[in-house]
Formats: structure tokens, C-alpha cells, sequence
């Protein structure tokens, strides 16, 4: 068994046999978060971090060309849900960054706020990610990355309230789009196209896209920039 | 030059146009003081740090402040200063952004680790808080118990079924003209293997007139007796239906219990089941008091809503409110309008069960009916142009009619 640091810094690769997979070095030794596998090598343990239960990872796994979400960054992630891809992200921001994530509905929070007690850069929220005013000043500014995985049909909009709330010039977005959540008849693609026009028309730059499938189908991860003042 | 507030996990801060702090209430390191004012905005009730902050921004002079969000807003009307509300004010981002490095600076706060830790115990606080008492909420249960009616329905129904072809090999006919899921669970329970007669009908719960006539009329179609042995498992699908059965009621009565306390007005108006529908349709009371009544006639209804979107078919006339006697048995062409009427009152009742929890079901009730009997008189027959509309929605729990009869009031 081999790890070793992929392209992006807190990203690790870790090979057994002929098998490959993600990883990130756990913020908290030893914990698995959601039943994922944990390796330990010497001091160190990993996370093992599968592109089947986390769209981050399968971006990655797709070919993801930079991963704006670094050791140090400021993380606002909208639609934390449990906090299965969360808590790889708080791995990788590690113990000088945080991660404001936020989850409106309460059943599902629950397994946030229990991972939140265990790892001091999470910063748990349960609101409607459609009113940052409400939360606008729990969350840990200012924000270098907005995550978004909502499945909402306006969910362009929401990210784009949330750009404008936290986020200067300089600002990385990612937005996971699922295609049948916005418009269950348009074909997959027109459909990606016109959520990505409506934030470049708002002052965001396309990075790159990455299609997730097979890992899941009609997904698509968006990349963003903030080029104009918001 | 404008004045703004803002509340932060730290303290309540008056700031000016540069963002240099006026006035200030300081609540670090007082983690459950933090919490608890947090709270208190989020809950819509005026925390005293806000109130000092402002009291002390007026007598300096200040009468025009201006705010983030209108929620806020909404809590600082009535103190004597002016409130605007600027929903993307570029001088409030700022000083949210740049707060904590100024208390770090000013040696409020030691490190930037520091922050993060307190705002973290502050947002778990008021985090734990929200989901506790969604937990507590009497909504959630009662949409749960609503879904499992709905399970035990159809389990009840199919288990039926599967009573009804098993037995059928000891006595055919009985098991065609009993209609009742719980009086055949009851009739296999108490006969046994013999052939079962009057009274044990009447003992099953049928009128001993009918117990009679089925009896007599099936007298002559006979079936083959079951073996004590080939009886056992008849009998504990019987069981086990019966079982069912009891836990229904048990649960009917709770929805029952519940939603007379939680929406009163929406139960004069729909009965316990159907009201408790449509807050389970619409995840909870509070969210069933958002929507606008045209939401609320066809709530439940969702496929039917989309397909029409999709293919251009009428769209739907009613949802879950079709379950309301007042509706399914009033004519075709009075359908659509008497749902209507019935969705308008509905959205009343449920803003008034959700935010004031005033009873106003008699005055509710009486405008409906009103409503109702100037429609009828209005459309005493179809109109020209009226087709009977095809079903949209049949009641979930109609599927074939031997399945047990609705219960709903
Ligand atoms: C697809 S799941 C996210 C999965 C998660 N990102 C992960 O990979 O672990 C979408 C989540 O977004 C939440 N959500 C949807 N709309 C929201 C909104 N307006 N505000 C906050 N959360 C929302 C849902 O409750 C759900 O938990």
C-alpha cells in the first residue's frame, strides 16, 4: 500500500494492489465519518474518499483541473446535508481554515452538528441557504470558496445571493448542477448551459466543468470566478 | 452619513460608513449569552443588547439606522429611530468581513483560532437548539403519523387481498360478499376452520339483516373445507391484518388528538386526516401557511401538476382536499369550484393555526358554507362547455373497493 500527495496540496492518492483511491488525512485520528474506510500509515490516518458518495471527489476522479479549496481556505458550503463531503473538506482546509456550511433542514443536520463537535473548523448552520442575511453573521468571513450542492431549481440565484453577501473580486465558486432537478423536460444540456449563463451574466468567469458521470449522471461540476465587483 | 447595526456571535456593533464602531454591546466570551441573542433574532423577539445599542446610538443623535435584514428590521420599528433595510449594504459586508480581524487588533480577541472557536460554540448552540425543537414539534410527528397510515393502508390492503384468495378455498361466497376488511378479519378470526353462520357475522361486526341474507344467499355455494393444519397460516395473516388494524386507530386517534391542539381551525374545516395531510404535503404547518390557496387546492396532486406542465393536459382541479366529502361527492361541474372556496378558507385557517392559534373555526365554517350553497345555486347543472373531468387523484386509500372503506371525516 502506497499514499502520496495528488496535484492538489491535501489531497492524497493511496494505491493497494491494483486498486486506486482518493483520500484525505484525517483532521481527527482514527474517525470515520460515514462508515468510509480509515488507513492508518505511521502517525497519520486517511480518510478513504469515494467519487460514488461525494461529488467533490468525483469531480476529481473526473479530471478536475484545480481545486480552488486549499489548506487555509475560507469555505462556504451550502447544502451540507449530513456533512459526508464536508468533512473531507474540513480535512483538506485543516486547522487554519474553516468551513461554514450550512443545511436547512434539521433531520438531516443532525449528523452535521455531530461531526461539527468533533472538529474545531466546522461551523455549523441550520438556515435556508436562500436568506444569507439570516446567517450572514455566523459564517466565518471573508469567504475564499462557495461550494454549492442544493438540487434546487434556483439555485443559480441562491449561489449568486451568497457571492454577493460574502465574496469580493478573486472569489472561487463550485456549484454541483443537477440537470433533472431544474428542469425535468429541457435536454441535460441546455439545461447546464443556462444556470452557468445566468452567473456569467452576473459577473462570474467559467474555470473549467467537469462531467460526473458515470459517477452520477446528469452532474455536472461548474467552476467559477468572481471577475467583477459583486 | 449613514449609521448601521449589526449583531454578531461577538456583540451588537453601531458602525458608520467607514466602519469605525460607534457604540458597541460586547458579549464575548459569554458563550450562552451569545447564543441565547442569536437566538432571539432568529426568533423574532428583541434582545436588550440590541435595544441598549440603539438607546445609546440616539441619545449620541443618531436617528436613522440601517440595517441587513428586514427580519431585523422588523424587530427595531418600534424604538424610536428610523430603520432602513439594505439588503446588500457594501458598508455592512465590510465590517462583517473585517470584525474579527478588528477585535483581534484591539485585543478583544487573542488569535484568529480563537474566533473561529467561539463562533463555532455559538452556531452549535443555536444549531442544537433549532433541531431539538424541530424534533419536539408536534408537526413532525403528525407527518409522520400520516405517512404511516398511508403504509399501513396499503399493507392492510394487500395482506387483505391475500385473506381474502387463501380463505376463499373454505368458503367462497362469504368472502365475496363481505366488503369490510375488519369484519373478514374478524369472520376468519372467530370461525375457524367450520363454515361460518349469522352469528358469526353479526359477531364480526355486520347488521344481522345483511349477516342474515348473506347467509342464506351462500348457502348454496360450498367450498372445501379447510384442515386444522392448513388453517394456521389463514389465521395469521388474519392476526397479524387485525394487528394492523388496532395500530391504525391507535395512530388515527393521535393525528386526531394532535391536530386538534396544533390547527384547530384547519380540523373544523377538513377533519384531523385531511388536515393532517396537507401539512405533511407541505412539510410543516408553518410551510402549509406560506402557500397560497391555489398551492393548497392541488397540494398532493404534484404529479399530476407536473405532467400537465409537461404535456399541456388541464391541470389538476384538486389534490389531497379531494378527500373531503364536501368535495368528491359534489357534482362534477361543482367540483372544481367548491375546492376553490374550501382552498381559500384552508389558507386562512392554516396562517391562523400557524401564527396566532386563535380559534375562528365557526366563523370559518359558516363562510364556507355560504360559499358553498351560492355555488350550488349558481350552477344548478353543467354547463355547456362542462365535460366530467377524468379523476386527477384518487384517494389513496380507494384502490378496488373491498379494501377497507375511508374513514375520513
Ligand atoms: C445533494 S444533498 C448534498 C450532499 C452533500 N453535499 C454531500 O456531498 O455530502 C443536498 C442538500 O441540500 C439541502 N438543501 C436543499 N435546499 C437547501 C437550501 N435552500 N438551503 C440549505 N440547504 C438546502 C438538502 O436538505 C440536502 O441535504
Amino acid at each position: 500500500m502506497s499514499v502520496h500527495e495528488t496535484n492538489f496540496p491535501g489531497v492524497y492518492q493511496i494505491t493497494d494492489g491494483q486498486h486506486t483511491s482518493l483520500a484525505t488525512r484525517s483532521l481527527v485520528e482514527g474517525q470515520s465519518v460515514y462508515g468510509e474506510r480509515v488507513i492508518t500509515v505511521g502517525e497519520e490516518s486517511y480518510r478513504l474518499w469515494s467519487g460514488r458518495r461525494s461529488k467533490l471527489a468525483a469531480a476529481i476522479r473526473n479530471g478536475l483541473g484545480e481545486l480552488p479549496i486549499r489548506p487555509g481556505s475560507r469555505v462556504l458550503y451550502l447544502g451540507a446535508a449530513s456533512g459526508t463531503t464536508v468533512s473531507h473538506v474540513s480535512d483538506i482546509v485543516g486547522p487554519h481554515g474553516v468551513v461554514s456550511a450550512i443545511e436547512f433542514s434539521p433531520t438531516v443536520a443532525r449528523g452535521l452538528v455531530r461531526l461539527a463537535e468533533s472538529r474545531p473548523n466546522i461551523i455549523p448552520i441550520v438556515e435556508d441557504a436562500r436568506h444569507p442575511d439570516r446567517y450572514a453573521t455566523l459564517v466565518a468571513g471573508p469567504v475564499d470558496v462557495v461550494y454549492q450542492d442544493i438540487a434546487q431549481p434556483d439555485q443559480a440565484r441562491i449561489l449568486y445571493e451568497n457571492i454577493r453577501h460574502f465574496c469580493t473580486i478573486g472569489t472561487y465558486a463550485m456549484i454541483a448542477i443537477k440537470a433533472r432537478s431544474i428542469d425535468s423536460t429541457a435536454s441535460v444540456k441546455r439545461v447546464f448551459d443556462r444556470e452557468i449563463r445566468q452567473l456569467m451574466d452576473r459577473g462570474l468567469e467559467v474555470v473549467e466543468r467537469v462531467n460526473l458521470a458515470p459517477l452520477e449522471r446528469d452532474h455536472l461540476m461548474v467552476s467559477l470566478r468572481v471577475v467583477e465587483d459583486v | 452619513m449613514s449609521t448601521y447595526l449589526v449583531p454578531t456571535p461577538f456583540g451588537v456593533f453601531v458602525h458608520n460608513e467607514d466602519c469605525r464602531i460607534l457604540y458597541e454591546v460586547i458579549v464575548y466570551p459569554d458563550e450562552e449569552l451569545a447564543t441565547k441573542m442569536m437566538m432571539q433574532i432568529a426568533d423574532k423577539t428583541l434582545p436588550v443588547e440590541i435595544r441598549d445599542a440603539i438607546e445609546a446610538a440616539r441619545q449620541a443623535g443618531v436617528n436613522r439606522i440601517v440595517v441587513e435584514s428586514s427580519g431585523l428590521a422588523a424587530l427595531i420599528r418600534d424604538l424610536n429611530v428610523e430603520v432602513m433595510v439594505d439588503n446588500a449594504s457594501r458598508a455592512i459586508k465590510m465590517f462583517r468581513t473585517s470584525i474579527d480581524s478588528v477585535l483581534i487588533e484591539r485585543g478583544v480577541l487573542e488569535s484568529e483560532q480563537q474566533t473561529t472557536d467561539f463562533r463555532r460554540r455559538v452556531a452549535l448552540g443555536i444549531s442544537r437548539e433549532k433541531i431539538m425543537r424541530h424534533l419536539r414539534s408536534p408537526d413532525l410527528t403528525i407527518k409522520y403519523a400520516v405517512e404511516t397510515i398511508d403504509s399501513l393502508d396499503k399493507t392492510i390492503n394487500l395482506l387483505g387481498m391475500r385473506l381474502r384468495e387463501w380463505y376463499a378455498i373454505n368458503v367462497p361466497a362469504i368472502v365475496n360478499h363481505v366488503e369490510d376488511i375488519q369484519t373478514l378479519v374478524e369472520t376468519v378470526l372467530s370461525v375457524g376452520t367450520g363454515m361460518p353462520t349469522a352469528e358469526h357475522l353479526v359477531r364480526a361486526g355486520l347488521p344481522p339483516e345483511a349477516a342474515k341474507n348473506i347467509v342464506e344467499e351462500t348457502a348454496q355455494e360450498v367450498g372445501t373445507p379447510l384442515s386444522e393444519e392448513g388453517l394456521k397460516p389463514v389465521l395469521a395473516i388474519a392476526q397479524s391484518i387485525r394487528t394492523m388494524l388496532d395500530a391504525r386507530r391507535t395512530i388515527e386517534e393521535y393525528i386526531e388528538k394532535s391536530m386538534s391542539r396544533v390547527a384547530p381551525n384547519m380540523t373544523a374545516l377538513v377533519g384531523p386526516l385531511v388536515g393532517a395531510r396537507l401539512i405533511s404535503a407541505a412539510g410543516s404547518l408553518e410551510d402549509l401557511a406560506k402557500k397560497p390557496s391555489s398551492t393548497i387546492q392541488v397540494l398532493g396532486a404534484e404529479r399530476a401538476l407536473f405532467r400537465s406542465l409537461r404535456t399541456g393536459a388541464a391541470p389538476p382541479k384538486h389534490g389531497v382536499i379531494f378527500q373531503v366529502p364536501l368535495v368528491h361527492s359534489s357534482p362534477f361541474w361543482q367540483r372544481g369550484k367548491i375546492a376553490r372556496a374550501l382552498a381559500g378558507k384552508l389558507a386562512i385557517a392554516a396562517k391562523v393555526d400557524a401564527h396566532s392559534g386563535q380559534d375562528l373555526s365557526a366563523a370559518l365554517r359558516l363562510q364556507l358554507e355560504r360559499r358553498i350553497e351560492e355555488i350550488r345555486r349558481q350552477n344548478p347543472r353543467p354547463s355547456a362547455k362542462g365535460q366530467p373531468e377524468k379523476q386527477q387523484q384518487r384517494p389513496t386509500r380507494k384502490r378496488g373497493s373491498r379494501g377497507r372503506r375511508s374513514r375520513s371525516r
